[in-house]
């Protein structure tokens, strides 16, 4: 039987990084197709248990063997059947926590950072738990990763900052009104853009939500689907009147929003800010409204450097969380090998206690008095817990953190 | 041992504020370690428990009300504003705000420890003759403190409205608590100012005609101003109801009121100008 320490995990699988999306879809999992599929690859006597991985930008397959077996066969044979080499990556032992780590903190996202992939990751483990049984390897490994990925996004900027212009955008009215629960949003154009922006707004819980739309049936429709009211483009001045807020989402027209479409009476008495922002190209709101005192307009040009900046602090964030990764990797590793000491440690436990019992019959026999009793236990905890500190300590030594932030390096100039 | 006390704290409590400004504005450089907020929230409250203390040391030594010399009311205020802010932000922790009140407080302590008599002030018939002058001083150190904190919030607003113009999106930008809140405080704090001034000029009044105080009347300065900022906080405290006042006028008005209130607290009240701090 192996130890703990003896497992070797094995991770398989392709991404964004080695594979086009017409690949990736070929190889997805279904969510309700990932419990068969990892039934099916631990009924295989390579793999003890099984954990699997499928979002739109990868699909991962990470098992626990017993050390000399190579399950690669077996999952490029069910999972990943006739696909090409390159796009494969193949990380065995250290190399597979290391990878998992690193997706679990978004440092192998597409966008650098992105939390979905925590979510995901908890969906799967679920699965995993499912098919493997409480306690398994494959599951103190996902829900290890779980617990870096958190930390990461805590200690580091790396989930820090937008990178989607459209949410930079409507994120400003954070800075002018605090919440949205009271805010009043007007969306200008009911494309792609118009109704994601508005998915965030209703998402963010604004009091109330606008369409306006050059044809009004598209925004009824809208309206209905996100939620909401509907109006005519010739009531635009109206809306604009009525909101605290407006997102221009239009597609090829220039200055739908004119200046006069701008209230300055109704704007004299707004008590915040009318915060305007245009996401359209070419621009849809006239320019020279900038210079309407209690307006606020932003476009695209605007905002760009805001998730050009956001992008460059993830990045220095990221080149900053190798630390908190090698110091996870080893803490990981140090539990597997202080693991291995259970057995030990039941017996030490049983002979320590036996030894108490046997001075204590022979000291004080029947008529032991009850402060001695307690004593003579606190002594036995206190021997066993000086035991049990060696043992940690020697589990943590078994591995330098010098050591594994070297492999760590290596492991990224690898990539 | 008491006037040593005094004399201590008189040099430290600028100091002290200054360190907690300090540590507050640290926040700009991304300190939120669950254990320096906690070590800055606990200097401060010690600054402010040290500014407690050098009243009392300063009563016992002196035998007389703080609010009777300019220079303690002036860091009576200081004690009060920092005192009033802390309530305010024990629901809504504001760092940056912190920063600029404690900056605020310590200019105005610095001022008040380096001009203001520390080992002894004469004692006035009028410190002590009744609870109503207590009650006098005290509403009007309140309002005071109120006005001053309405002023930074206009202040923090005008910032964060500046930058948001010149699409600066940094660290000021981002730090900054957001707009409304801030229009909000504004106004909050100028009611309060408005209220409390209304009840501490009603008293300084009435006691005034009641101890027929011969060298009053209303044309001194200092009744002048404060009815002026009086009248100025009263209209930024209703600016919502009030057309064309937007919140960032309101916020202009609450700073010039806070330059007008530091420089009338500095000045108006020493001897010279007015009846009000005359033995």
């Amino acid at each position: 039987m192996s130890t703990v320490s003896e497992i070797e995990f094995h991770l398989i699988g392709l991404s964004h990084r080695t594979a086009a999306l017409s690949v990736r879809e070929r190889y997805a999992i279904q969510a309700d197709q990932l419990d068969p599929c990892l039934r099916d690859l631990i009924k295989s006597e390579e793999v003890l248990e099984a954990y699997g991985l499928s979002t739109c930008n990868r699909t991962e397959i990470l098992v626990a063997t017993r050390p000399i077996a190579d399950p690669g066969a077996v999952i490029e044979g069910r999972v990943f059947r006739n696909a090409d080499p390159d796009a494969i990556y193949r990380y065995r032992g250290v190399h597979a926590v290391m990878h998992l780590f690193r997706v679990a903190g978004g440092l192998d996202s597409v966008v650098l950072g992105e939390t979905e992939i925590l979510g995901q990751l908890k969906r799967a483990a679920d699965v995993a738990a499912a098919v493997n049984g409480p306690g398994s390897h494959v599951g103190s490994l996902a829900t290890h990763a779980i617990k870096v990925g958190k930390r990461l996004r805590k200690e580091t900027e790396i989930g820090q900052g937008t990178l989607s212009v459209a949410r930079v955008g409507v994120d400003l009215g954070q800075h002018v009104f605090g919440g949205f629960e009271g805010v009043r949003a007007l969306v200008v154009g009911t494309g792609e853009t118009g109704l994601l922006v508005a998915r965030h707004l209703k998402d963010l819980g604004v009091r109330s939500l606008t369409f306006v739309n050059r044809t009004l049936g598209r925004a009824e429709d809208a309206a209905s689907e996100i939620g909401g009211q509907a109006r005519p483009l010739e009531d635009l001045k109206s809306a604009i009147s009525d909101a605290n807020m407006v997102i221009a989402c239009v597609e090829g027209t220039t200055h739908l929003v004119g200046i006069e479409h701008f209230d300055r009476k109704s704007l004299s008495r707004h008590d915040r800010p009318l915060l305007v922002v245009d996401l359209s190209v070419p621009r849809a709101v006239d320019d020279r409204a900038r210079s309407i005192d209690n307006l606020l307009l932003y476009d695209l040009d605007d905002l760009q450097p805001v998730v050009a900046k956001n992008l460059k602090d993830r990045h220095e964030a990221a080149s900053q969380s190798s630390s908190i990764l090698v110091s996870e990797i080893h803490k990981f590793l140090s539990l597997r090998t202080f693991a291995d000491f259970t057995p030990a440690i039941t017996e030490l436990r049983a002979r320590f206690e036996q030894g108490r019992e046997e001075a204590l019959d022979t000291i004080a026999g029947e008529h032991a008095n009850p402060r001695e009793v307690e004593l003579a236990h606190e002594i036995t905890r206190r021997l066993l817990d000086v035991a049990l500190a060696q043992m940690k300590d020697s589990a943590r030594r078994t591995r330098s953190e010098e050591a594994l932030d070297w492999e760590y390096q290596r492991f990224l100039n690898d990539q | 041992m008491s006037v040593m006390i005094v004399q201590a704290l008189g040099v430290a409590l600028p100091l002290l504020y200054l360190l907690s400004a300090i540590l507050y504005g640290m926040a700009f450089a991304g300190s939120k370690q669950p254990r320096f907020v906690q070590v800055r929230r606990l200097f401060l409250l010690c600054t402010v428990a040290a500014h407690g203390g050098f009243f009392v040391a300063h009563w016992q030594a002196a035998e007389t009300l703080p609010a009777l010399s300019t220079w303690l009311l002036l860091s009576a205020v200081v004690f009060a504003m920092v005192f009033l802010f802390l309530i305010i932000s024990v629901r809504a922790p504001q760092p940056t705000a912190a920063s600029i009140v404690l900056t605020l407080a310590a200019i105005l302590q610095f001022l008040a420890s380096a001009f203001g008599p520390l080992q002894s002030v004469p004692p006035t018939a009028r410190a002590t003759s009744t609870s109503l002058v207590a009650l006098h001083a005290a509403t009007s150190v309140l309002a005071a403190a109120s006005v001053l904190l309405s002023g930074v919030y206009g202040c923090i607003y005008l910032l964060l409205y500046r930058q948001m113009r010149a699409k600066r999106f940094g660290p000021l930008y981002q730090q900054l608590p957001d707009l409304s809140l801030s229009a909000r405080m504004t106004r909050r704090a100028a009611l309060a100012g408005f209220l409390l001034l209304s009840i501490g000029l009603n008293i300084g009044i009435w006691v005034a005609h009641r101890d027929s105080i011969a060298d009053f009347n209303y044309t001194d300065p200092t009744v002048l101003m404060t009815l002026v900022i009086w009248l100025h906080f009263g209209l930024i405290a209703f600016s919502q109801v009030i057309r064309g006042i937007t919140a960032r006028r309101a916020s202009i008005a609450a700073v010039a009121g806070l330059v007008v209130l530091t420089v009338a607290l500095s000045v108006s009240l020493m001897p010279i100008f007015s009846f009000h701090s005359r033995p």
